[in-house]
């Protein structure tokens, strides 16, 4: 039995890297923009982004609460995921998933539609989202970089 | 018959919950979530957890939540939650959780109300089948354990700090008090050996977990740690005692003292793959005494020494396809690995491998099979197998799941 075990084994390694290198379709990135409300200051690393998208990192350096928001549209959402947050789309959804049913946080606030998010973040104090680089953000929406 | 309800049973099933495709019920800042499925096991030799000699679909569970956000860092919920598998649960409703949850700030936060216990990687989402590959987790998280380590009800301290050079570390403390039910599984486990329970006590209950994402891509590392003492009233039916005691209408006093169980853990992702390892130590004294009127009362110290332990890989393939195996072992004496102390060596060890295949049909809808290879009676119950417990099992799971 044992050799059938290590046979069964070995064979799924196997696989799982052949299947491995066959390049994956869906992972490319779709430049997006970073907005958050224009009264926040912050300058954000790498790391601040991926803590504040997994609910890690829920205030500004002024105190004030992070609301975040996700823009679901299919390509920027999995861009932003797998660029920022390092999680697959599923696995992400896996996380939120997580929390809810164990009662330690709820669903992250979803829009599809660019403009639904830039109005959120411009009316939501603490506020912060992505949006697809070709969206048109107005002024008095901050756009950030990263350090 | 059985089979044409089986089948109607499941086209119903299938048919309404990918025609129904709904991701949640909100109403302003109330949320309300769920799950509900049904599974079969079938096995060759053994009956595991319940009649699954036969096959059985005396396997399924289902849960509701609801929560609502008061304020960003503060909400409450709730989850009743009903499982069936075997003789256990029989779809009693139960409060799986309901607390108030209050993040100060990143480093604090607070939650009072019955939360769930966290013990190595997997156990606060043991029961979420769409949360995960497999439908059995390993024996780190065995069945009989889940009353005794699913959810407590306390104070629950935790926070997270990101250090700038070696990542992310997150903690949890957790201090409060224990519920065991009296036909839960432990009390079929004490069976196992000889004692029916009759009523649980169990006082103190401490639990800490510590996990660390360091700054390497997909790593985690973390330990987790339960304390807690129970004391029990048994009656015996068969714990070997000396000859010259014969108790009529016996009972016991059941001690476990200084209890711990701890798991340490390591998962990695990489893409699509996950790897996962786990090591769970469980250490206690327990004492038996005998309280019986007539007699003198005899004492009984065994030292509890189990070990357990697994390595799983998972791939998801397409949005559609995930696959999965593991191998795990279990001792429940780890001082007698080699069975070398039991009537038969096999009842010394509990080794499994699993291989499972999970196909999402929906975003809420969620189809598994799954196939163990089991050697060894460790786990076994007798009660299940009356005519003697075999060394080896295979077990064919299948299961499809709704989630909202």
């Amino acid at each position: 039995m044992n050799s059938r075990v290590l046979r069964f084994y070995l064979n799924l390694i196997l696989l799982n890297l052949f299947v491995q290198i066959i390049p994956n379709a869906n992972v490319y990135a779709v430049p997006v923009k970073i907005i958050v409300h224009p009264d926040i200051q912050d300058s954000l690393s790498a790391n601040d982004i991926r803590n504040i998208f997994l609910g890690k990192k829920t205030q500004w350096d002024n105190n004030q609460r992070i609301r975040f928001v996700l823009f679901t549209e299919e390509t920027t959402y999995q861009s932003f995921i797998t660029h920022y947050v390092r999680k697959t789309l599923y696995q992400y959804r896996n996380y939120w998933r997580k929390k809810v049913f164990t009662g330690t946080g709820m669903m992250p606030v979803m829009f599809n539609k660019c403009r639904q998010c830039i109005e959120y973040v411009n009316q939501t104090q603490g506020a912060i989202s992505f949006v697809p680089e070709n969206c048109i953000v107005p002024n008095d929406v901050k756009e950030i970089t990263l350090d | 018959m059985i089979l044409r309800w089986t089948l109607s049973y499941c086209l119903l099933f299938t048919f309404v919950f990918t025609t129904f495709d709904a991701n949640a019920l909100k109403y302003k800042n109330i949320h309300i979530h769920g799950f509900i499925s049904q599974g079969y096991m079938i096995s060759d030799r053994n009956n595991y957890l319940a009649d699954s000699h036969g096959g059985t679909f005396e396997f399924n569970d289902a849960a509701i939540n609801i929560s609502k956000q008061f304020y960003p860092n503060f909400h409450i919920g709730c989850q009743l939650y009903t499982r069936d598998i075997g003789d256990v649960g029989n779809n009693k409703i139960e409060i799986d959780w309901a607390f108030a949850d209050y993040r100060m700030t990143d480093l604090v936060g607070f939650r009072v109300g019955k939360i769930k216990i966290p013990h190595g990687l997997y156990n606060e989402t043991r029961d979420i089948d769409m949360l995960r590959t497999f439908i059995f987790l390993p024996p780190v998280y065995y069945d009989i354990s889940r009353s005794t380590i699913n959810a407590m009800n306390g104070v629950d301290i935790y926070g997270n700090y990101q250090f700038e050079t070696i990542g992310n570390v997150e903690y949890q403390i957790l201090n409060g008090v224990k519920r065991i039910e009296i036909d839960s599984g432990w009390s079929r486990y004490m069976e196992r050996r000889g004692m029916d329970i009759t009523n649980f006590e169990s006082g103190y209950t401490g639990c800490g977990k510590l996990s660390w994402s360091p700054n390497i891509n997909g790593l985690r590392l973390g330990v987790t740690s339960i304390f807690f003492d129970i004391n029990a009233d048994a009656e015996l039916h068969k714990f070997p005692l000396p000859p010259q005691y014969s108790i009529s209408g016996p009972d016991l006093k059941y001690q476990l003292s200084n209890f711990n169980v701890m798991v340490n853990y390591v998962e990695y992702t990489l893409q699509e793959m996950i790897f996962a390892a786990e090591y769970m130590t469980f250490r206690g004294d327990l004492v038996i005494k005998t309280i019986s009127s007539e007699l003198q009362p005899i004492v009984f110290q065994v030292p509890i020494k189990t070990d357990a332990f697994y390595l799983s890989m998972t791939y998801r393939l397409t949005d559609f396809f995930e696959m999965g195996g593991y191998y795990a072992v279990f001792w429940p004496d780890a001082s007698d690995k080699y069975g070398e102390l039991q009537i038969q060596d096999y009842i010394g060890w509990h080794k499994e491998a699993a291989l499972c295949f999970r196909f999402d049909i929906t975003d809420s809808l969620t189809f598994k099979t799954e196939t163990h290879l089991i050697d060894g009676g460790a786990l076994m119950m007798p009660q299940d197998n009356p005519d003697g417990v075999e060394q080896r099992t295979a077990l064919l799971l299948l299961k499809l799941a709704y989630s909202f």
